[in-house]
């Protein structure tokens, strides 16, 4: 609590209070040292100085908000990506991570974010995939099997079958496999970045018994995860990461999760209140989302809910509780599995039935995977603002340019966006494709905008613009529902939150009950936790 | 050991074997000249060079990235004017040294591919175009005018055993199984398999996704050598222009026998069962006297089918629900 | 440092090179090389045969170029340059009119290119094998057909449609170059200026965004597809000016020509990029190049050879993939 984060730096190995005995660690050298580790791509800086120290048997959690440089630092160690300068050393001697097979023989194992698995080839092949001799013999394979059932069991997971091939797994079974893996190969480090997203608590908790068993015999472990219970739970020692750069560093002992959120997030004050213009709107009483005994899964429980024009909706929740699908489904590419979703664009409510009459009636949707389901990087900028709405443009079935970039011009003013010369999608920065494809959807007039995470991997600045351009629609009577992953945007920007805990909405708060410990406590199914209240 | 039976049984390769031996009974019965311990040296002769194509291809299909190889034929080709025009030409005609020699250069071949694909990272279907043309050309520069003749060994390997019932040139065929059974006892085959199911995740677990490439490649460029004696051995002689049209029989195969163009799964068997099976259908066409022109129609329309079929398949499997969880 | 400078130089060289004006360069490299190297390349008479030879790849990789846009290949093409060939000889010889011919054709073309498309999109199997098999089965048919001989003849427009000494009207070159000029600007235009166009591109980029930005996977493949069948056979038909008669293999040659023409022009084959008048220059290129090689007097088997090399070559410079680095 007392410290500040205006010290770049402090050594997790000098601070002794912790709460394990760290006397081996102090005298011993630390399993990873990383030192102004440095890493642009073009003209964002994703990691401007990566510093980090590791020591053994230890866990230390990093923590940083999207895009503030944990994944760039990962696949660095990881020797995914080669840092642009800075230096990392391994057990105090310089390690060249210039390929994965350095750093794993470097003794660095990585879990990374996606599921890495190869889907075809059985569960014992994938634990053991690029781990000691490819040869295939008996005696190998038997030694090979004993092994993996041991790690799996360590897992809670002796329900995976090895000679399944991975594709038949869940997503759980299929994350285990990646965290058995890694188990496998006897790291020095390892490195879970967000690996626990999909498990549940009983093997979330074996995993966690494991990693401080292996501690406990020297193994140093980087943990990377979005849920403040887990961090506290499991880490010894906290690295905050803003905007590329080491912020701050706190040991177990002299942190809590209110003091981490304001360390990452690094913001003193809990709401910005300047920045909040919702008072200012009119809501109208026009419905333009209705969903009666709505089930997005199997299993998951009905709900209701209606959304009036006018409102900025958060839809939150931790990843995979149905938010995700919620929003699919408003937009008509989720089915659900039961009950009713009405939505209105321009005209009444109808059902939904699929995408392509949902963009007709003014529904649009912007997708959160820009790269794979948002734009054509190869393709100009116009293709990318144009391609659904150009029937607007053409006569006698051939289009106008000049007219698309007419229109062009005025929807990328709305967006706040300046077009430069012809170019491709691929040269704009995130935030300015992300403008692009919102563009793209204004130029349908829609009366409910469907945004999937939109500000996720955008620089700040943009961010803004973003969220002003979000109550402008709103302030013009369109409903705004918007899919985020952000706990400060959730805060700042909403009316409303809808928060999805196991398949439904679990908690709706009104926007002057929105704060982070009121939203982390609903993540995890809780109305309000105990002692979590009140910082507002 | 049962589920995995009963896994098998709805597989393209369970497909494929079924439509083989069907085609292989209804030949047996309306052509046992065919099979007769006199003829079956000649049928085997026929069908192994483009069992070996098909064989070849299976390597870099596997590697994924749409994986498919082109020059498979042009290699048949080449190692077969290689061979007759150069080796038994200047007097090389020992199979000790004519089998490495060939061997080699068919990995080597493969092995160029495999580098400009993994290295310079172009798609395999513009190298290996490529390489189908240079290859193709290379033949005429090597040998301009068919001719030539193969030494004794080759006519011996034309010949059967057991009677008549083991024809020789199978020898070929077994050694492209060996070939493989090698490289699946060594890992590599894994590794391939690995690497065409997802490259990033064995990138990322340490396999150098550009060696096994590599590997692939010139595993297939061996085993379209091995293919391209056969090819000496049918036709007894070298000829420029005959090693390109295996080409398109490969793939046409390779498509038969289940093998997903995508990569990351596939057998050798099938591919071969579908280069049988191509066979097969031809020899039934002739045999029941229908014209030999409609074998092409007949080819198109079994491929047709049976990809449809494949692919209706596959995705009836990726429809099947996942296990029950256990949350 | 300077390793990143020269990576930045040659990515802005190549990022050039994908663009226009490289294609026109090398063909015109390619041609000033000829020049040079062979007494009378330049000669009107011999441009105007390059022309003719280029025009009839030219008509038949326009067609290629949709189906590579949209992220397929078509192996159907020489079955139906082979088809439009037989069915032309075919019906001139027992006397029917242009129209009837024409239109035979262009029915052949939609109805093979239709199937095509629409397996390849429904069924999602890989354009490669399905137009491997269809062209199997048209190549088969017109075998059946023609029994495997000769036959027929050409109308008698064609000849000089088709001849190097003709020439269209006021243009001294024959008919048939301009009519592959005029398809290919054509479709340039329409491929820049319509909304199933640039749906076409859109589909090639990006497939998962394409279907957001309400393209539809299954018209759109089945269009490129039919337009690239109706090319062929069309191509076909011209050939016929050529052959005289009705050759089933006369398409061939042109199963591999084709793609390279694509590529040689700069349309990727990864989908998304490229156009129609760069296969123009493509097909263009290769001639020049192919004529360059007979002129040095190389064998056919050489000049494919170094033909295979240029293509690998020139995909070099602007072709590559990402590395998985890059994708995890």
């Amino acid at each position: 609590m007392n410290t500040e984060p205006k010290s770049l730096y402090d050594p997790i190995v000098l601070e002794a209070t912790t709460g394990r005995d760290d006397s081996d660690a102090s005298t011993t050298v630390p399993v990873l040292e990383a030192g102004a580790l440095s890493k642009s791509f073009g003209a964002t800086h994703a990691l401007v100085d990566g510093t980090l120290t590791v020591p053994a048997g230890h866990v230390v959690a990093l923590l940083g908000e999207n895009g503030s440089g944990k994944s760039t630092l990962v696949k660095i160690l990881s020797g995914v990506l080669r840092p642009d300068s800075g230096t990392v050393l391994v057990e105090g001697a310089v390690a060249k991570l210039k390929t994965p097979q350095n750093a794993l023989r470097a003794g660095i194992v990585t879990v990374f974010q996606e599921i890495l698995v190869a889907p075809h080839r059985t569960v014992l092949q994938n634990l053991w995939l690029g781990n000691g001799p490819a040869r295939e013999t008996r005696k190998l394979d038997c030694e090979r099997r004993k092994r993996a059932s041991a790690v799996l069991e360590t897992l809670a997971s002796e329900d995976i079958r090895l000679d399944d091939t991975v594709e038949r797994l869940d997503l759980m079974q299929q994350q285990v496999c990646v965290i058995a893996r890694a188990m496998l190969r006897e790291p020095r480090l390892l490195i879970l970045d967000e690996s626990t997203s999909t498990l549940d608590i009983t093997r979330r908790d074996a995993l966690f018994a494991s990693l401080k068993a292996r501690c406990a015999d020297g193994m140093a472990a980087l943990f990377i995860s979005h849920r403040m219970d887990e961090v506290l739970a499991v880490a010894d020692g906290f690295v905050a990461l803003r905007s590329g750069s080491v912020v701050g560093t706190r040991s177990r002992g002299n942190a809590d999760a209110a003091d981490l959120i304001r360390l990452i997030s690094g913001e003193v004050a809990t709401r910005d209140a300047a920045g909040h213009t919702a008072t200012s709107r009119t809501v109208s009483d026009r419905i333009v989302v209705q969903a009666r005994a709505a089930v997005l899964r199997p299993g998951s429980g009905a709900f209701d809910l209606s959304v009036r024009a006018g409102d900025i909706v958060g839809l939150a929740g931790l990843e995979g509780h149905g938010q995700d699908e919620f929003l699919r489904a408003l937009a008509g590419l989720h089915r659900l599995a039961g009950g009713e979703l009405l939505a209105a664009g321009q005209g009444d409510l109808a059902p939904v039935s699929n995408y392509r009459r949902s963009v007709a009636c003014g529904v649009v949707y912007v997708p959160r995977d820009r790269k794979v389901e948002g734009m054509a990087d190869v393709l100009p900028i116009l293709d990318n603002y144009g391609v659904p709405t150009l029937p607007h443009d053409a006569v006698f079935g051939l289009v106008r340019s000049g007219h698309t970039r007419r229109r062009f011009r005025r929807d990328a003013g709305t967006v706040n966006f300046t077009p430069g010369k012809q170019q491709s999608m691929g040269r704009l920065s995130g935030g300015n494709q992300q403008k692009v494809i919102i563009a793209r959807w204004l130029a349908a007039q829609p009366g409910l905008i469907l945004l999937n995470d939109p500000t996720r991997g955008v620089d700040l600045k943009t961010k803004h613009e973003l969220y002003d351009l979000f109550r402008n629609l709103a302030a013009g009577g369109a409903a705004v529902v918007m899919l985020s992953s952000e706990v400060d945007e959730l805060v700042h920007l909403m009316d409303r939150v809808l928060v999805f805990h196991d398949g439904s909405v679990a908690t709706d708060l009104p926007h002057d009950e929105v704060t982070s410990q009121a939203l982390v406590a609903a993540y995890f199914g809780q109305r309000t936790a105990d002692g979590l209240q009140g910082t507002r | 050991m049962n589920s995995r039976l009963q896994r098998l049984s709805g597989s393209p390769l369970a497909v494929i074997a079924g439509l083989a031996a069907a085609l292989l009974a209804v030949n047996v019965v309306l052509t046992p000249g065919l099979f007769s311990s006199g003829q079956l040296a000649n049928t085997a002769n026929l069908l192994v060079p483009t069992a070996l194509a098909a064989m070849a291809s299976v390597p870099s299909v596997m590697s994924g990235r749409g994986g498919i190889d082109l020059s498979i034929g042009p290699i048949l080709g080449f190692v077969n004017v290689v061979f007759v025009g150069v080796l038994v030409a200047r007097g090389f005609d020992s199979g000790w040294v004519v089998l490495p020699v060939c061997l080699l250069l068919g990995a080597a071949l493969g092995a160029l591919n495999g580098a400009i694909v993994a290295f310079v990272r172009l798609q395999p279907v513009v190298v290996t175009l490529g390489s189908y043309l240079v290859l193709g050309g290379a033949a005429y520069v090597v040998m301009p005018q068919p001719g030539g003749s193969v030494p004794g060994w080759c006519s011996y390997l034309s010949g059967a055993w057991l009677g008549g019932y083991f024809p020789r040139s199978l020898l070929l065929i077994l050694a492209a199984a060996a070939l493989w059974a090698a490289a699946r006892r060594l890992g590599v085959a894994g590794l391939i398999l690995a690497v065409g199911s997802e490259d990033r995740a064995a990138h990322t677990a340490g396999v150098r996704i550009g060696l096994v490439r590599v590997a692939a490649y010139a595993m297939g460029g061996c085993i379209a050598a091995l293919g391209g004696v056969a090819l000496s051995v049918l036709i007894s002689s070298g000829d420029p222009g005959v090693g390109r049209q295996y080409t398109l029989a490969a793939i046409a195969a390779v498509a038969l026998g289940g093998n997903p163009l995508a990569g990351g799964r596939g057998s050798m068997v099938g591919p071969f069962l579908g280069a049988a099976s191509l066979f097969l259908i031809q020899t039934l066409l002739s045999a029941t006297h229908v014209s030999s022109l409609w074998i092409q129609v007949v080819y198109g329309l079994v491929l047709l089918a049976a990809v449809s079929f494949n692919a209706t398949l596959s995705s009836r499997l990726a429809a099947r629900p996942f296990p029950a969880g256990t949350s | 440092m300077t390793d990143r400078r020269s990576e930045t130089v040659v990515r802005a060289l190549r990022s050039n090179l994908a663009g226009g004006p490289a294609q026109l360069l090398t063909l015109i490299a390619v041609f000033v090389a000829g020049t040079g190297a062979i007494p009378g390349f330049s000669e009107p008479s011999s441009v105007r045969a390059m022309l003719v030879i280029a025009s009839f790849l030219g008509i038949a990789a326009l067609g290629q170029t949709l189906v590579v846009l949209v992220g397929g290949i078509d192996l159907s093409l020489p079955a139906m340059i082979g088809a439009g060939n037989v069915i032309t000889a075919h019906l001139a010889g027992s006397g029917q009119p242009s129209g009837v011919i024409f239109c035979a054709v262009v029915a052949v073309g939609l109805l093979v290119g239709t199937i095509n498309g629409l397996i390849a999109s429904v069924w999602k199997v890989p354009p490669l094998v399905v137009t491997l098999a269809t062209g199997s089965v048209v190549g088969g048919a017109i075998l059946i057909w023609t029994n495997a001989s000769l036959s027929g003849r050409a109308p008698d427009w064609l000849i000089p449609f088709t001849s190097a000494a003709s020439s269209a009207g006021p243009v001294p070159v024959a008919p048939v170059v301009v009519l592959w000029i005029v398809l290919g600007l054509g479709g340039e235009f329409l491929l820049r200026r319509t909304h199933r166009g640039r749906q076409i591109y859109m589909l090639g980029a990006n497939r998962e965004a394409a279907r957001l930005m309400l393209v539809s996977e299954r018209t759109t493949t089945t269009l490129c597809f039919a337009i690239s069948a109706v090319l062929g056979g069309l191509t076909g038909l011209l050939l016929t000016g050529f052959t005289g008669a009705g050759l089933y293999t006369v398409g061939d040659p042109y199963l591999f020509l084709t793609i390279a023409s694509v590529v040689v022009g700069g349309t990727s084959l990864l989908g998304g990029r490229g156009g129609m008048v760069r296969s123009i220059l493509g097909a263009l290129t290769l001639i020049a190049l192919t004529t360059i090689l007979v002129g040095e007097s190389l064998s056919a088997g050489a000049q494919q050879a170094v033909l295979g090399a240029v293509i690998v070559a020139v995909t070099a410079l602007y072709g590559r993939e990402r590395r998985v680095g890059d994708r995890v």
